[in-house]
């Protein structure tokens, strides 16, 4: 790869920062890695002018850890590139984000390569639908430049031609903002189009809408995530996974965009994740994950009122059924899927949804 | 799940206004997906759990559906909202559409009987009274600030006055003029207001390209040979720009409150500005036809043809791109940026064409653009498409630019397209930019305010060596003369500071010397 030279150098990327240590325990027991793959990793909290963010450096550092560790993504600690904000600094600017984007197509050029995740959280606008601005933390009305062009950096990934797969995850808004022009990256060299590299590109909203982030209970400890960012870690951890245990590109895309409206939703706000797929030659059901994992959950079914009662899983075979008083309950595994419980007294009926992120679940009727 | 387990009939169907667009998607008990589309979906499944969701300008509806025996669901569209005063939107009132087709008929400035050509009806209103009351209430005309000009930017009516007619209680205003064919621009001059958090706004200034199209006599079975373009603008606290909808219908038909074809054509304008390039059956079915009533669905439907990646109906296409021209006139600037697009999407050679004004769609604008990456001449030296070209809003599928000031008045011209030279209007890059700023430092600071300088400036800066032209003008988006001109001015500029001690620091000695060594 022959790229333009930086004109000076960023400063080398931060390997934990505000992160817990992780490490991949595949090394340590001198296990296979997935040495082809790569992750620039930005969370952008702090910002000089805008309004400072709670959740992207958390989301930031969930997904890389989840990225190192050997039940998660399995990368090379080395490969993934983590460059969170920091308070009171104004950086990373564009040269840190490009310096470790530099360095990965080093590597990529030197082996062969299978992938690489970008994600960036942080504030963001929609310069028109195809182009978001990246804010980095400089921004300002008067620093419109200080913002990365998501297409210009998806292209440059894309056209590089070194990678099998890029996933291109964006946790920022994407309200409009009128007569802005986003940087391109500062690298160079050849593109030689593109052709062998597939692109999944996930927004995490329309055009014009914004993401948002909120406060949440994650395993009983309330954080604030980004409603993507959280259905993103959600379904790579094994909410996606179909009952085979396998991740692939449509139980991704659906149970991100699915999860990431109903988050939204409760909090009485409207969110729809957007995304689109690029040279994709393995098909949807090409596997991107696999957890060897079934998804399921341990059901707790209160009855507020007594009823002959039955509980239908998704190919309506019966799971259960009997006759309940107020204040009985049951306790069930249930697979992912759909269920529907009926009193067939009443005539009551509920649909029940069991995503598969969740140990147990306690459902009242 | 039991392969031998029966099957039955799912029949899931969007109905109501735009169903054409509502998406559908069918996930079966286990949470997969297992169908897609739009309006309707046929399928055979096995008994289970199943639920569907509908999605459809911003809303989603979804539903459960245990299905056990051969069943049909319908669900309701969500209400839709838009600009256009049609009668199935919930943002349509009587107060609106009665003045809207009224007004659409009589115009509203003197006219000539023997005008041949066209008309261009403006409908500026709010989505209702109630939200007139909240966000006006002075009852401020919503003419204000908007002046329609001719191809030459010169005045030919601001809408206020005896110009337009207006309900500033229900919130509306319409203006209707018979012009002879060509480009308009409608000119907005901007407006400074306080949001609803009571912290200053403002709208900046903003000009539209609007194109009469020649009168057509090759389309049998028409009211009217001449055409109307109508504009349909949603207020906020000002005008709400990308909520344009733009049609194009039979002048002596007017705005009629209940034609299909405006409903297809909205969804095609909504799905298209969120970058979703869907054409419906029914639409691709009326060009196989060749139906060409209406010139905006044609139109609409080839850009959102030629931006799709997806290779059906490649032959349709090429016929519906050759019938332009006849159609519509060679020389329609839409018609002239459909044709390099076309080129651009077929991987032909472009076509040796000029423009010199903005066509109505910014996709075309665009793809004019890319094409003068290789062919610099396919935008007229000086001409005020090259002169937008770095000034473009990229908020609405319409074209629309920061514009140079409004000229003076001037009488109705007899001939929009007398074509008189355009570089009379256009102040150079710098001359627009600097106002009344006297020191090197001032005008230094006000060059760095413009995108254009100042984003070059920070690639010159931040790249060390193969910068080009060509480079620096795909980074930019703006065509490879802009780069020159804009480089060219920076240079003069610093020339003539050369000696002054207190300068931006983006214009020392290392920028200029790598702006002087692109420019050889």
């Amino acid at each position: 790869m022959s790229s333009q030279p930086l004109v000076s150098e960023a400063p080398a990327p931060t390997t934990t920062g505000p992160c817990e240590e992780v490490t991949n325990e595949n090394l340590i027991k001198g296990l296979p890695v997935n040495e082809q793959d790569y992750a620039i990793i930005v969370g952008v909290s702090h910002y000089a002018s805008l309004a400072q963010l709670n959740a992207p450096v958390t989301d930031a550092c969930r997904l890389r850890n989840w990225l190192i560790k050997a039940d998660g993504g399995n990368l090379h600690p080395k490969h993934v590139f983590f460059i969170p904000s920091a308070p009171g600094s104004i950086m990373p600017d564009q040269l840190a984000i490009d310096k470790a984007l530099s360095d990965i197509l080093e590597l990529a050029e030197a082996t062969p390569a299978r992938r690489l995740y970008f994600y960036f959280s942080g504030h963001g606008f929609g310069a028109n639908w195809e182009v978001n601005g990246m804010c980095l933390p400089i921004w300002s009305p008067s620093f419109y430049n200080a913002a990365l062009s998501s297409k210009a950096y998806l292209d440059l990934l894309v056209e590089k031609d070194l990678f099998k797969e890029v996933y291109f995850f964006l946790d920022c808004c994407r309200d409009r903002k009128i007569n802005t022009k986003p940087l391109h990256s500062m690298l160079g060299g050849s593109r030689p189009g593109g052709a062998n590299t597939m692109a999944v590109l996930m927004y995490a909203s329309e055009y014009e809408n914004p993401a948002w982030e909120g406060m949440m209970n994650t395993n009983g400890n309330l954080q604030v995530h980004g409603y993507f960012s959280r259905a993103l870690l959600e379904a790579l951890n094994g909410g996606a996974v179909n009952n085979s245990g396998d991740i692939t590109i449509t139980s991704f895309l659906d149970y991100v965009r699915e999860k990431t409206e109903s988050y939204a939703k409760e909090k009485n706000q409207t969110q729809t994740v957007r995304s689109d797929i690029r040279n994709n030659s393995y098909g949807l059901d090409y596997v991107i994950h696999k957890t060897g994992r079934t998804p399921g959950t341990v059901l707790t079914i209160q009855f507020k009122t007594g009823g002959d009662i039955s509980l239908d899983g998704p190919d309506l075979s019966n799971i259960k059924s009997g006759v309940v008083q107020a204040g009985d309950s049951w306790l069930i595994p249930l697979g992912k899927g759909y269920h529907q419980i009926t009193d067939k007294i009443s005539k009551k009926s509920s649909f029940i949804t069991i995503d598969g992120t969740l140990k147990t679940m306690i459902y009242e009727f | 799940m039991n392969s031998n387990a029966p099957t039955f009939k799912l029949t899931v169907s969007a109905v109501g206004v735009m169903s054409d667009f509502a998406h559908l998607t069918v996930y079966n008990g286990f949470l997969e997906d297992i169908a897609r589309g739009y309006e309707k979906l046929d399928l055979n499944l096995p008994q289970g759990l199943y639920s569907i969701t509908l999605k459809l300008d911003g809303n989603i509806v979804k539903e459960h559906v245990r299905l056990t025996e051969d069943t049909s669901y319908d669900i309701p569209t969500p209400p839709v909202y838009s600009s256009l005063v049609a009668d199935r939107f919930e943002s349509s009132h009587e107060y609106y559409t009665h003045n809207a087709q009224h007004y659409s008929l009589e115009p509203t400035v003197p006219t000539d009987d023997t005008t041949e050509g066209g008309a261009i009806f403006l409908f500026f209103r709010y989505t209702d009274l109630e939200k007139r009351k909240e966000l006006n209430t002075k009852q401020l005309s919503l003419g204000n600030g908007f002046s329609l000009l001719d191809a030459d930017r010169q005045v030919l009516y601001r809408l206020e006055g005896n110009n337009i007619r207006e309900d500033t209680d229900t919130g509306w205003m319409a203006f209707h003029a018979v012009l002879p064919i060509g480009t308009y621009y409608l000119h907005y001059s901007g407006y400074k207001f306080h949001n609803g958090d009571g912290g200053p706004d403002d709208i900046p200034p903003r000009e539209i390209p609007l194109q009469v199209f020649k009168s057509n006599t090759c389309l049998p079975g028409l009211p009217d040979k001449c055409w109307q373009t109508q504009v349909f603008l949603t207020f906020g606290y000002g005008p709400i720009f990308p909520s344009m909808s733009v049609f194009i219908a039979p002048r002596k038909s007017g705005f009629i409150n209940n034609d299909e074809g405006n409903y297809r054509i909205d969804g095609l304008r909504h799905k298209f500005h969120n970058g979703v390039y869907y054409l419906p059956e029914k639409v691709l079915l009326e060009f196989e036809q060749g139906q060409w009533a209406s010139p905006m669905k044609g139109l609409l439907a080839a850009y959102v043809y030629f931006s799709s990646p997806e290779t059906d109906n490649e032959a349709l296409f090429r016929n519906v791109a050759q019938d332009l021209p006849a159609l519509l006139g060679e020389d329609t600037p839409d018609v002239k940026a459909l044709q390099v697009m076309a080129a651009q999407y077929y991987k032909d050679p472009i076509p040796a064409l000029t423009l010199s004004q903005p066509c109505m769609f910014l996709a075309g604008v665009r793809a004019v653009i890319r094409a003068s990456l290789t062919h610099p001449d396919i935008i007229v030296d000086d001409s005020l498409l090259e002169d937008i070209t770095d000034k473009l809003y990229c908020d609405m599928v319409w074209t629309s630019y920061l514009p140079a000031p409004l000229p003076a008045t001037k009488q109705q011209t007899g001939d929009a397209t007398s074509g008189g030279s355009l570089t009379d209007s256009i102040f150079n890059v710098v001359e627009r930019i600097i106002g009344d700023e006297v020191t090197p430092e001032e005008i230094g600071e006000r060059l760095l305010q413009s995108q254009t300088v100042s984003t070059l400036l920070y690639y010159i800066e931040k790249l060390n060596d193969d910068l080009n032209v060509n480079d620096l003008a795909s980074r930019l988006q703006i065509p490879p003369n802009v780069v020159k001109k804009t480089i060219n001015h920076i240079l003069a500029f610093s020339d003539s500071i050369k000696d002054v001690k207190s300068k931006p620091e983006q214009f020392n000695i290392s920028n200029i010397d790598k702006l002087k060594s692109i420019q050889q």
